[in-house]
């Protein structure tokens, strides 16, 4: 089978070049012996089937950092067509990695991308000259309308490696000034309302305000939004459509049983409670779909628009002097932001991250502080109708909790924080035709991991509760639950289950009887102690058992650290 | 003609890259993106607290960490609005490093 690769710069659409080249038949795997993660397709290339690699994107094939040994590895393993992906908008910079391919005497193709852009730019750049200095096939493409992609695979058959003898960097960059004055003429042109909100952003005067109106909005948008979909979408839905069903299984189940609880569960005055009950159909199903998958969705649009925008980058540049104070730089901010969401995929993007004592920091007070978006969404059920102060408690403790831990591990790890060195891209209104599918990709991601765990482990809860271990374990935690936290002995079973699914955990949090200030302090302990299931596995891969070891130390001291304070802070304000 | 490193240098500042004072590593890392010596660079901005320096280089927009644009040393260019004034601005990294 013929071998494609895909290169070029980070963020030159190489990957929805990737998407117009396979359809939707992708398959993400990891490389064996490495954690960077390349996506791999297949696209029909005339009468054969071909594989298409989209190779991490990277600056130089010189190996200063994890992508670019990756990059270098995958080159060397051979490929029939090296498809050179460029920005046509930054061609300068572009060049320098294609210069590299072509001195390794790899069969080239070059796809001048975001080929539309230029025009609004004032960019002119002749693409027939550019051929005569590269000596390869050059095809302007615009990868998110598809546009060019068709010449593109048309001029895979005319590869070429030219004989090109090894360049030192300054050579290079001597060639590419040579080409540029050759090919690319700038017009100048008038400063676009977008650009000049690129400058406003990262400049701390202006970008500050800006990050924090940012952030108050998508929260608002999540919160409300989400809340919406469930009163007039969600819970219609299962009222309405659901519930009718359920009643009549419930009826031939005769309304009791050991069956009934495990498929329907407990009764409040005769009626199903989607929240309380517990069953597999009853709560098992309403968790997944009505409480948590509304925040997901809205959550994910508002994530999507940030990451398109461009505006992430500037965030990181904005808060790096907060980052660089944890031991991380501003980049960091990306897995955190991705945490929000899910903390696997944020705990996944610490890769980016170059040394092993960055990632060790970076999951740790991710898993620490960082609440995903289903905890979240449970939170926002269970202490929205005690007021917003309740719900920002929450949230301004994992703050500290987050700061804390940082600027402790910091502290005592051995090493230094490294440098930013980050490019900002131009702001792009986001497409609307890239949006959809990947909205539809996370929210499909959701949906396949959690709703069949939450399934196993509301079964798993029922037997348990059936067969009393949680009775056993609630009297050997009681000093440090009842004692230290102030929380019923009924809570242990929530707390420890929390290490299967958050959103479960909690939603168990709701038929106890607790107060406003319990239910603040068992949502924190929720979110402070131990990441669930999934998250625990991710860690394991990325930090090994070793570090996964400390980071766990740190998590269940930290529990019972915040715990205790907030119980005594309580106590304090009541007194 | 005056050599400041990249933060030193003050918003709008261009110049010529001269010198990388950093191992292999650094240099390679920073040359792929252009910034070597003979390169022309224009600061747009930096951050506060020893917060990270913008700068431009071909047209691209490059955020770089304190402690690395430490390390840049740049020929700076008169700009137009510099010609009158006295020669050498105050040297603005006390002034960044008493705010740290």
């Amino acid at each position: 089978m013929k071998r494609i690769l895909l290169v070029g710069n980070p963020n030159v659409g190489k990957s929805v070049v990737f998407s117009r080249l396979t359809g939707v038949r992708t398959i993400a795997s990891n490389y064996p012996g490495t954690t960077v993660e390349f996506t791999r397709g297949f696209m029909r290339l005339g009468e054969e089937q071909a594989e298409v690699v989209d190779v991490p994107g990277c600056y130089s094939l010189d190996p200063s950092s994890r992508a670019e040994e990756v990059a270098v590895r995958m080159l060397e393993e051979g490929a029939d067509v090296v498809v050179a992906v460029l920005d046509a908008t930054h061609l300068e910079r572009s060049l320098y990695l294609t210069l590299q391919l072509l001195e390794r005497k790899l069969p080239v193709v070059v796809a001048l991308n975001i080929w539309d852009e230029t025009k609004h730019k004032g960019i002119e750049i002749d693409v027939g000259r550019l051929e005569e200095f590269l000596r390869v096939p050059v095809v302007p493409t615009v990868a998110i309308t598809g546009a060019g992609i068709r010449d593109l695979v048309a001029a895979f058959s005319r590869t070429a490696s030219p004989e090109v003898r090894p360049h030192t960097p300054a050579e290079r960059w001597e060639d590419i000034g040579k080409i540029i004055a050759e090919v690319q003429w700038l017009h100048h042109r008038h400063h676009t309302l977008l650009e000049r909100l690129q400058d406003a952003s990262v400049r701390p005067l202006t970008g500050l305000p800006i990050a924090a109106l940012v952030a108050v909005a998508v929260f608002a948008a999540v919160r409300y939004s989400g809340e919406g979909l469930i009163n007039y979408v969600f819970n219609p839905l299962f009222e309405h459509a659901w519930r009718p069903l359920l009643e009549r299984l419930s009826a031939w189940l005769g309304g009791a049983g050991f069956f009934h609880q495990l498929l329907i569960g407990k009764l409040f005055a005769g009626e199903i409670d989607f929240a309380q009950s517990f069953g597999l159909f009853s709560t098992g199903l309403y968790i997944p779909v009505a409480a948590v998958l509304p925040y997901i969705l809205v959550f994910y649009l508002c994530l999507s628009l940030l990451e398109d925008s461009g505006y992430l980058p500037r965030l990181a540049v904005l808060l790096d002097v907060v980052f660089h104070r944890l031991g991380l730089h501003g980049f960091a901010v990306i897995p955190m932001i991705l945490g929000l969401g899910c903390n696997v995929p944020g705990l996944m993007a610490t890769r980016v991250l170059e040394s092993r004592r960055e990632r060790l920091i970076a999951c740790t007070v991710l898993s620490l502080g960082v609440p995903c978006v289903a905890l979240q969404a449970m939170i926002f059920g269970l202490l929205g109708p005690y007021g917003l102060r309740y719900v920002l408690a929450v949230y301004g403790t994992l703050a500290v909790v987050w700061l804390l831990s940082g600027l402790v591990l910091n502290r005592v790890l051995k090493g230094f924080a490294p440098e930013l060195f980050l490019e900002i891209p131009p702001y792009r209104v986001p497409s609307a035709r890239v949006l959809p599918g990947k909205l539809w990709l996370r929210m499909k991601g959701f949906l396949r991991e959690a709703v069949p765990l939450v399934l196993a482990m509301v079964l798993v809860v029922n037997l348990l509760y059936a067969a009393g271990l949680f009775k056993a374990l609630a009297e050997l935690t009681a000093p440090v639950v009842s004692g230290l936290w102030g929380l019923p002995e009924e809570a242990v079973a929530p707390l420890i289950l929390g290490f299967l699914r958050k959103d479960v955990a909690a939603g168990m949090l709701a038929p106890l009887k607790l107060s406003a200030e319990q239910r603040v302090i068992a949502c924190t302990l929720l979110a402070v102690t131990f990441p669930c299931i999934a998250a625990f596995v991710v860690m394991l891969r990325e930090l090994g058992w070793r570090d996964l070891l400390k980071a766990v130390g740190i998590m269940l001291t930290a529990a019972v650290l915040v715990g205790g304070a907030q119980n005594l802070v309580f106590i304090l304000i009541a007194s | 003609m005056e050599r400041l490193n990249l933060v030193e240098m003050r918003d709008e500042q261009a110049g010529t890259v001269v010198a990388v004072d950093g191992g292999r590593g650094l240099q390679g890392k920073l040359a792929a993106l252009g910034v070597l010596p003979g390169a022309r660079v224009t600061k747009t901005s930096g951050l506060r607290l020893r917060g990270p320096v913008l700068v431009e280089v071909g047209g691209t927009q490059f955020a770089i960490g304190f402690g690395m644009a430490c390390r840049v040393f740049v020929d700076v260019e008169e700009s137009e609005s510099d010609a009158g004034a006295p020669p050498g601005p105050p040297d603005p990294r006390g002034d960044r490093g008493a705010r740290r």
